[in-house]
């Protein structure tokens, strides 16, 4: 049972920052295509802005690990 | 199949000092680039050698990002950003290394045999990265704290008055999710190459050689992302109209456009 809450947790947690990371690359790329020099910066901030969205996905990944192992 | 322990696992005690693995891992990531950066140092010259221009190239990139946005403040917290980048790196690289959670002593742990191993990425350890991410913490407080006064600094946390909690809230989860950000990512990266690791057959060679270019990917943009946040936090710390309107901050995002009025405004 903990095994399931376990697997749950990060299964679920990881949908919501799948999605929202693949919606800033692929507007991203599209800012890169329209405007091939801003490509720098535009990396860079797409890169800070997916770190936030990940770090949803690292906290039920961190959950899942406090229900497995403690 | 070896244990995976979101702790580390203690080695020997000097005193009242234990020495876990992931502080062994931290020392030789510290002693590696400490000999490197002399080794540099003692033959630096004006046309760099091959080892002169490793070391160049990634200061140069973060040295024309820093000051590309304020010249004089960024030279200031430069070294900083940039040593905690290699820093980083260095230990997250590290971990890959073969030997780094393979290598070990088996010991008694209730009832069955658990390997404990002699070194472990720096970075997979949830101390270091508090530790890293409440150098940040101080240092971009203390750097708001520097440039408005320590009113001056409380005064752009009101703004407007209602948000100052969440101001402050949103100041002390930078440090929360620094931490874990990292430890999370180098972590999974671990626990995820000992579940492939422990597979039967040719998959235990293919496999695992897939996610360690993965992980060597993770961990240089996980090194970038916490020099890259220090840096906008210290950036957003500094700005003259107060912390809630830098351009990458979570939650300022949305409410960019309508221009909050600022102190310096009014």
């Amino acid at each position: 049972m903990t095994d399931l809450a376990a697997g749950l947790a990060i299964g679920l947690g990881a949908i919501g920052p799948g999605i929202g990371i693949g919606i800033a690359v692929s507007k991203a790329m599209e800012a890169i295509g329209r405007n091939p020099e801003a490509e720098g910066p535009i990396r860079t901030d797409m890169i800070i802005g997916v770190a936030f969205a990940e770090a949803v996905a690292i906290y039920a990944l961190l959950i899942a690990l406090v229900i497995e192992f403690v | 199949m070896p244990e995976i322990s979101v702790a580390p696992e203690t080695l020997f005690s000097i005193g009242p000092l234990d020495v876990t693995n992931s502080l062994l891992g931290t020392w030789l990531a510290m002693a590696l680039l400490i000999v490197l950066v002399l080794v540099v140092r003692s033959r630096l010259s004006l046309v760099p050698g091959r080892l002169q221009a490793l070391l160049e190239w990634p200061i140069e990139g973060m040295l024309n990002l820093v000051t590309g946005i304020d010249r004089k403040r960024g030279l200031q917290y430069f070294p900083l950003v940039m040593s905690m980048f290699l820093f980083i790196l260095t230990m997250n690289w590290m971990g890959l290394l073969p030997g780094f959670g393979t290598i070990g002593l088996l010991q008694d742990h209730e009832g069955h045999q658990v390997l404990v191993p002699f070194l472990r990425a720096g970075t997979a350890d949830l101390s270091t990265t508090i530790a890293l991410s409440l150098v940040s913490f101080v240092v971009f407080i203390g750097f708001g704290v520097f440039v408005h006064g320590p009113l001056g600094y409380l005064k752009t946390f009101a703004n407007p008055p209602a948000l100052a909690p969440l101001e402050i809230l949103q100041n002390l989860f930078r440090a929360v999710s620094l931490s874990l950000r990292l430890f999370g990512n180098i972590f999974a990266g671990e626990a995820i190459q000992l579940v492939f690791l422990s597979f039967l057959g040719p998959a235990a060679f293919v496999v695992p050689a897939v996610f360690i270019f993965l992980e060597l990917l993770f961990g240089l943009v996980q090194a970038g992302i916490f020099a890259l946040l220090t840096m906008t936090y210290i950036l957003l710390a500094t700005l003259e109209h107060g912390p809630s309107h830098g351009p990458s901050d979570e939650e300022s995002v949305a409410d960019q456009p309508d221009g909050v009025p600022s102190p310096a405004a009014s």
